[in-house]
């Protein structure tokens, strides 16, 4: 009994140091929010309002959004908590952390009923609490965050199923993993196959009733369904996978030219996958914080890397659970997929799944460690005290990479400064008949901000209906129009003639040194003070 | 007829050899390969180098230093077979089908069945990074015949004089071998005879020895430092982590945070994770079982290590060491360690070499992973490994076009004609179309090695610009319109043909494609002539 009470102390301690460290100045940091959390919230927000997003379609089951078509779950799930909570910047970012703090309970059963070892799960919250890819995305309002508790539940539920034999268990799951699929795409391909692996591997459990197993089945295959259809009958779904198919890698483009197709997407593919596995992007910078080459931060602190390695000769040579090792096996050589099959060379957002797993494999690697100081009583406190430092400075680390360097180092992948941008075209409303904005920006190169348009109409509380019947594509190159803004590309040669207008744009679309400087009535900057964009005043 | 093991390996050893042999100017050679070739021609018919320096210990190449022993091994098979691919070639066949037979000698170390040292040595024979750096004069096969061979004889716990001689001479076949081989030494006695008897203190302390006087000589040499900075120290060197740290200090001072803590988060202490990672960055799986070396300097383009389907195996056999293999088979996975630790210090780039290495090691990982699978599965696996480094290995279009740059096929014709013309003109050729173009023309040629000298007694990552009569052209030089009696003929890249054209009308007698079909360099047929 009071081993229990410790326990579930234990538990609730690090899921309120967890939500702290999820809630901990949210509005502040991220610096802003970015395209991703702009267009979800406004799509939420007309949904709420009006019951379509804000290009009219109707209960969308797939979001055109910035031509990216974003998966339902997430904004639906905005929609909702608009409802109570209004239309703030708070409203998107709130389902984020509460997906990502609901996620350590979730690893806590999920390990609970794979190792039998309740010490084992709750190293194994403390690391997820303390994780920095579980805070970085569950603070970015990331989609993904949801899908994994729902895995994780789902799982746990299936594992149940297989301790007690109950059916309930069995729908549980059929519901949960239903579910997931529709949070995040990457989910959608790998949940069915992590199921198909998870029921080969416990085949003896499934095999002995199969009418009892084939109802729980058929609701899954129902949930599943409408999500089925999108696939092959919506054409924005297939082009939405075939962009962020490795095929689209410049570099496998170059290696087609001199190879049989077929044999260099596969030797392309096959090589980014196992890259996936690559320590430096695990443990050094895979979340991409900085541009400072190999200083960054990696998905997992870099200390936990030892008792990665534990954990493995741990597990192995536990006895027994036969299955579970390779459920493991099967949730790490799966979940990599995604990212291994994608445009990008290295995309953590897809293979959270994976740093989840490692995360539990590395508690199991310091539960061993401290097993194994148990009985050494004389080194015991004096390793467990450099153990103890040695995370929290890994952890200060991390702090610092997040709330300081981060933002000054990447603030333009936020799309920052949109946000001013926007607040200040409200602020000239009055004042012109046309505002036009160019979100060509960059600090080290150009690119093209595609949100625009859901910048400036969520900073402008523009109200969903109008927003829909107002949006219109212009003549010009990528132009948007609504209301009297004007979002696409400046020419200053042809633009300059225009009368009582506000344009915005960056160096990279204006001649500066020709354009008076009286007429420059505003410059934004990008967080680490780098101009991004000026306001020109015709 | 059932074949005995015997019979196996022999018939093993000769498909080895066979692949390794076939075709025999394939790879074509990188200019640094092509200036050993030469160089061991060279010594072998007149006792000096390239650059005419009777015996020389330290020789010349693009990026450093580089040890004797493989000069002189390719000179030895040069002196036997003359100025030929088959002679600069052979002695590397021989080594690298000798290390197959290592594998299949230790293996017998760490399980009792033949068929387990068959197939790791199968393994090993079909590695394509070994067939590969067997068909070229390279540091890196010779040291990895020379470890695995010292580890061999350590672990049969015989023939201590041979081993003392493989432990000098891998000290004098690369610099890696100086920081590998005292504490590989140290391991491998210490663990595996699970104690320091005499002959092992007397071997790790005698080598030690040598090593350090060895550095110590190398200390002696001008730009010896530089070159220890620049190829095997190049993390300290490197500006990246430099520059990022104060940066990011400075954002933590900008933002308020205070300084001390700003200076322990982000101090020289970085250097230890960034190498570390590094470090292990070199068991990337990608590497061994996705693309080894897409430039091609060191393998086939697009295949690992090994063959993608031997990942299964490699995973099992990761699995059965950890679960079911005694102490000594566990430490094998430390070997891996102790052979590529040098990775830690060199930054950015991965050293492959080191992966080289410990490939014998792997092999013998991954022959574990066969235990459990039966005669069906192992039958699968092992076809489809075949298959796919078939295709590979003798994917030669492809290879040309994968490697235009690092292997420029294409640079031969060039060479030719520039060399035959310079026997009755002054030939200039442009410095950019290959890396180096003296040593492709010092090796397709037949020029007199006596016409370029230069009197360089260290030369340290040194570029010869005139051979004979032919100039290499810089960036620096200037072209002009030749004078009457004047006779130059220039081979020229599009850098100097774009140069020459803002200058002068340029008539261009013939194009040079590359291997991908693109014009490469080009002949002019009017009067330039260079400076």
């Amino acid at each position: 009994m009071h081993k229990l009470k410790r326990r579930y102390i234990l538990l609730l301690l690090v899921i309120l140091l967890g939500s702290f460290l999820r809630f901990y100045r949210l509005s502040d940091f991220p610096v802003q929010l970015n395209h991703d959390e702009v267009s979800q919230l406004y799509d939420a927000i007309s949904i709420a309002q009006t019951g379509r997003d804000i290009y009219g379609n109707f209960l969308p089951l797939i979001f055109p959004s910035v031509n990216d078509f974003k998966p339902p779950f997430y904004t639906y799930i905005t929609s909702i908590f608009y409802l109570f909570l209004g239309g703030g910047e708070l409203t998107i970012k709130l389902p984020g952390v509460l997906f990502g703090s609901l996620i350590i309970p979730a690893v806590y059963l999920f390990v609970l009923k794979l190792f039998k070892k309740w010490q084992i799960a709750i190293i194994a919250t403390l690391f997820t609490a303390l994780s920095p890819f579980e805070i970085f995305f569950s603070r970015k309002s990331f989609e993904n965050g949801a899908g994994i508790l729902l895995m994780l539940l789902g799982f746990t539920t299936l594992l149940i199923y297989i301790e007690k034999k109950q059916q309930r268990w069995l729908f549980l799951a059929a519901m949960l993993l239903g579910a997931a699929l529709y949070t995040y795409f990457s989910h959608a391909i790998i949940i069915p196959l992590l199921l198909i692996s998870f029921i080969l591997i416990f085949k003896n459990y499934f095999s002995s009733s199969i009418k009892k197993h084939l109802f729980a089945l058929l609701l899954f295959l129902a949930i599943s369904l409408p999500l089925l259809l999108i696939a092959l009958t919506n054409s924005n779904a297939r082009y939405r996978s075939q962009t962020v198919f490795v095929t689209q890698s410049v570099n496998l483009g170059k290696l087609i030219q001199y190879e049989n197709r077929y044999k260099a997407i596969l030797d392309f593919s096959f090589n980014r996958y196992l890259d996936q596995f690559n320590p430096e992007f695990i443990f050094g910078n895979g979340l991409d914080f900085t541009n400072q080459g190999p200083l960054g931060m990696g998905p997992i602190l870099f200390v936990q890397l030892p008792f990665l390695l534990l954990g493995v000769f741990y597990i192995l040579r536990l006895p027994g659970l036969t299955g579970q090792k390779k459920l493991i096996l099967a949730w790490l050589l799966l979940g990599m997929l995604p990212s291994g099959l994608t445009f990008e060379p290295h995309s953590p957002h897809r293979t959270t799944m994976v740093f989840m797993m490692l995360n539990i494999i590395s508690a199991a690697g310091l539960y061993s460690f401290t097993n194994w100081l148990n009985r050494r009583p004389n080194i015991k406190f004096a390793a467990l005290g450099v153990l103890i430092i040695a995370f929290a400075a890994n952890f200060i680390y991390f702090i610092h990479m997040y709330f300081v360097n981060f933002p000054f180092e990447k603030s333009q992948y936020l799309h920052y400064p949109f946000k001013q941008v926007a607040q200040f075209a409200w602020s000239q409303y009055g004042d012109f008949d046309q505002i036009i904005f160019d979100p060509q920006f960059g600090e080290s190169a150009p690119v093209i901000g595609t949100a625009a348009h859901y910048f400036l109409a969520y900073y402008g509380n523009y109200p969903p209906a109008k927003f829909q019947k107002e949006y219109r594509t212009g003549q010009k190159p990528r132009e948007i129009l609504f209301d009297k803004f004007s979002i696409r590309k400046v020419d200053f040669q042809e633009d300059r003639f225009l009368k009582n207008t506000l344009i915005i744009a960056s160096g990279w679309s204006l001649p500066l040194e020709s354009i008076d400087k009286s007429k420059i009535i505003r410059t934004f900057y990008f967080y680490d003070k780098q101009p991004a964009f000026y306001a020109i005043k015709l | 007829m059932k074949l005995n093991n015997s019979w196996l390996i022999i018939l093993l050893l000769a498909a080895a050899f066979l692949v390794r042999l076939f075709p025999i100017d394939f790879p074509v050679f990188t200019s640094d390969e092509a200036r050993i070739a030469f160089r061991g021609y060279t010594l072998a018919i007149s006792g000096k180098d390239e650059l005419n320096r009777p015996f020389p210990l330290l020789f010349d190449s693009l990026d450093d230093y580089q040890l004797p022993a493989v000069s002189y091994l390719t000179a030895f098979g040069a002196f036997l077979f003359g100025k030929s691919d088959f002679g600069v070639r052979i002695p590397f066949i021989l080594i690298s089908t000798i290390i197959v037979l290592l594998i299949y000698q230790i293996a017998k170390y760490f399980n009792p069945k033949p068929f387990f040292w068959l197939i790791s040595s199968f393994i090993g024979a079909l590695s394509p990074p070994l067939i590969f750096l067997s068909k070229t004069p390279n540091e890196t096969i010779v040291l990895t015949f020379i470890l695995t061979l010292i580890f061999y004889l350590l672990i049969t716990n015989k023939r201590l004089r041979l081993t003392i001689i493989a432990v000098i001479a891998a000290l004098f076949v690369s610099k890696f071998a100086w920081f590998i081989l005292p504490p590989f030494l140290f391991f491998t006695v210490y663990s595996f005879n699970k104690k320091l008897n005499r002959k092992g203190k007397l071997l790790v302390g005698l080598s030690t020895i040598i090593t350090i006087v060895v550095i110590g000589g190398f200390l002696t040499v001008p730009q010896a430092s530089r070159s220890l900075s620049e190829n095997n120290f190049s993390i300290f060197s490197d500006i990246t982590v430099k520059n990022g740290l104060e940066k990011l200090r400075g954002q933590g001072a900008e933002s308020g945070w205070p300084k001390f803590v700003d200076r322990i988060l982000f101090n020289k202490s970085e250097y230890l994770q960034v190498g570390f990672l590094h470090w292990l960055s070199h068991f990337n799986p990608a590497i061994f079982f996705g693309d080894f070396d897409d430039s091609g300097e060191m393998s086939f383009s697009f295949i690992g290590v090994f063959a993608k389907v031997l990942l299964i195996p490699a995973i099992f056999g990761i699995f059965f060491i950890i679960r079911k293999g005694g102490s000594r088979t566990k430490l094998l996975l430390f070997i891996f360690l102790s052979l590529t630790f040098p990775g830690l210090f060199i930054y950015p780039s991965l050293s492959l070499e080191l992966n080289v290495l410990i490939i014998p090691f792997v092999a013998i990982l991954i022959a574990f992973g066969f235990i459990g699978f039966n005669k069906r599965v192992t039958g699968i696996i092992l076809f489809l490994m075949l298959f796919e480094t078939i295709i590979n290995i003798f994917n030669f279009s492809s290879e040309f076009k994968n490697t235009n740059t690092m292997r420029p096929i294409w640079i031969k014709k060039i060479v030719v004609e520039a060399f035959n013309s310079s026997k009755q003109n002054f030939v200039a050729i442009s410095d950019d179309l290959v890396s180096d173009v003296v040593p492709f023309i010092e090796w397709y040629t037949d020029i007199d090695s006596k016409n370029n000298f230069s009197h360089i007694k260290w030369p340290y990552k040194f570029r010869q610009y005139n051979i004979g009569n032919i100039k290499v052209i810089g960036s620096g030089d200037n072209f002009h319109s030749c004078g009457k009696d004047d006779k130059e003929m220039v081979f020229i890249s599009k850098r100097d043909l774009s140069k020459i054209q803002h200058e002068f009308e340029v008539k261009i007698a013939k194009i040079y494609p590359d291997s991908t079909g693109e014009d490469k360099a080009y002949l002019l047929s009017n009067s330039i002539c260079i400076n």
